[in-house]
Parts: structure tokens; sequence; C-alpha cells
């Protein structure tokens, strides 16, 4: 399996910047004639679907937009460092054994445990709608990240972000990087 | 109450300038984690869990400050 992660720069209050960015993406991942109409699924994941064969998943965080597309379903989730309370949002909102993990080693795989668990949740279409506590993607035996039925991964990018690609077999990732048009 | 979700949504973000109509998302372009993080201070604030299934209820301000009058919180 191929995953294409198309990557631009984003600017927080350029309304409509997202959806160009996935068209333009969308343009370089597929033929440029496709119907390009998007509807959104129960649980508000969009998708395309008069080309139901491409699949995609879009992120942001901090100067950051993201979207992985595939031929099938995945998740990605980019998510900047930043200050937070982490033991806190830990407890309230972690599974008890994520929570357990984070704590014995000082909360350091923090964003990293968000972006796998928010990967997960894009890749599954459920999206954060229920409880983030009710599953776990640190197993129990400890491994992390992992989870049943899917495969998480972390990919590099630049310092002080963590980002999480989830498909359903292991993939091979190519990163394309795209520019805002006005 | 308008007041107080900025200023939470400005601890949090950094972003101000609310009115009762912003759109978290649309307007604030926040992510999944940003919004999290507020509720984590609501949470805080007013002593009350906030169910996960009941955020993504919660687009605008105005959403959220019937949401939290429903819930029984006040300003002190």
């Amino acid at each position: 399996m191929i995953a294409h992660l198309y990557v631009s720069p984003f600017r927080e209050g350029d309304v409509g910047l997202s959806h160009r960015l996935l068209l333009a993406a969308a343009r370089q991942y597929a033929d440029s004639t496709f119907d390009s109409t998007i509807a959104f699924g129960p649980f508000g994941k969009p998708y395309f679907p008069y080309a139901p064969s491409i699949h995609f998943n879009i992120t942001h965080s901090g100067d950051y937009w993201m979207c992985a597309f595939a031929d099938a379903p995945v998740g990605v989730d980019l998510q900047r460092y930043q200050s937070c309370d982490r033991a806190s949002l830990s407890r309230k909102f972690f599974h008890p054994a994520e929570d357990a993990f984070l704590c014995q080693q000082g909360y350091a795989d923090f964003y990293e445990l968000w972006s796998a668990k928010e990967s997960y949740l894009k890749y599954t279409g459920q999206g954060i709608t229920q409880n983030l506590n009710e599953h776990s993607v640190v197993a129990p035996d400890g491994r992390f990240p992992a989870t049943a039925g899917a495969v998480l991964r972390f990919l590099p990018w630049v310092p002080d972000y963590a980002l999480c690609i989830c498909t359903s077999t292991p993939c091979t990732v190519c990163i394309h990087r795209i520019l805002p048009k006005p | 109450m308008l007041q107080l979700i900025e200023d939470i949504v400005s601890e949090v973000t950094g972003k101000t300038g609310l009115t009762y109509d912003t759109d978290f998302v649309q307007d604030l372009a926040l992510n999944s984690f940003d919004v999290m993080n507020i509720i984590g201070k609501f949470e805080d604030h007013f002593d009350i869990e906030i169910p996960t299934r009941d955020v993504w209820q919660l687009h605008q301000v105005k959403d959220v400050i019937a949401y939290l009058a429903r819930r029984g919180c006040t300003e002190p």
C-alpha cells in the first residue's frame, strides 16, 4: 500500500484555504477531471461520493496543512507541541492504559500519543465523536503505538510536531509539497 | 459568560475577538487538540465532566453558552 501525503504551509484566517488545498492535492493525486463533490460520513469524515476509490484525510496544526491520499481508508494527524497541562488532559481524556503509559515516562510522548490516537479515530471515520478513553493506542503489553486492526506509523517531521498515519496494512508514504493559490 | 469563554480560548490558543456567532473550527481554525484542551479548562472551571460526544455538537460560542446553561453552570 502506498499513501501520498500532500503538505502545504497553513495560514490561519484564509477562508476556504483547506478546501482549495484539498482540491489541488486531489487533482495531483488523481486525474484532474474527477468529480470532486464532497460529502460527509455519519461522523463528519469528508469523502468524494463520485470517486469512492479515492480515500483522503486532512489535518492541520501550527504552520502546516496536510492531506493523505490512498486507495484504502487512511487517517493522518499532525499536532504541534504547545503549552498545556499534559497530566490533566491525559487523566481526563485518555484510556487508563494510555494514561499509565504516559505517567510512567513523564508524559514525554504526550503529543505522539495524541496524534496516534486521532489518526486511528480518523482512519475509522469515527473521529472524536465518542469518549476518547474508550480506545487505546497502547497495547496491553505496553507496545506503543499499537492498536488492533490497523497500523500506526509515526513519520518524521520538523521539530516540535508529532505526525502519525494510520492505515489497514503497512504502507509506504510519499510526501509531496504543494503551495496554496489565491 | 462570553468574556469567560474568550478568556479560556485566549489562554489556550491566543485567539481573541470572539462573538456569540464565532465558530470554533470555521472562524478560529481550531483543531481537535485545541478543542479538547479548551474543554478541559471548562471542566476544571465549572467542576463538571463534558462527554466527548457532547463536544461535537458545540460549533459556535452561543452553543457553548446554551450547553453550559443546561448543565447549570453560571458565572461566579
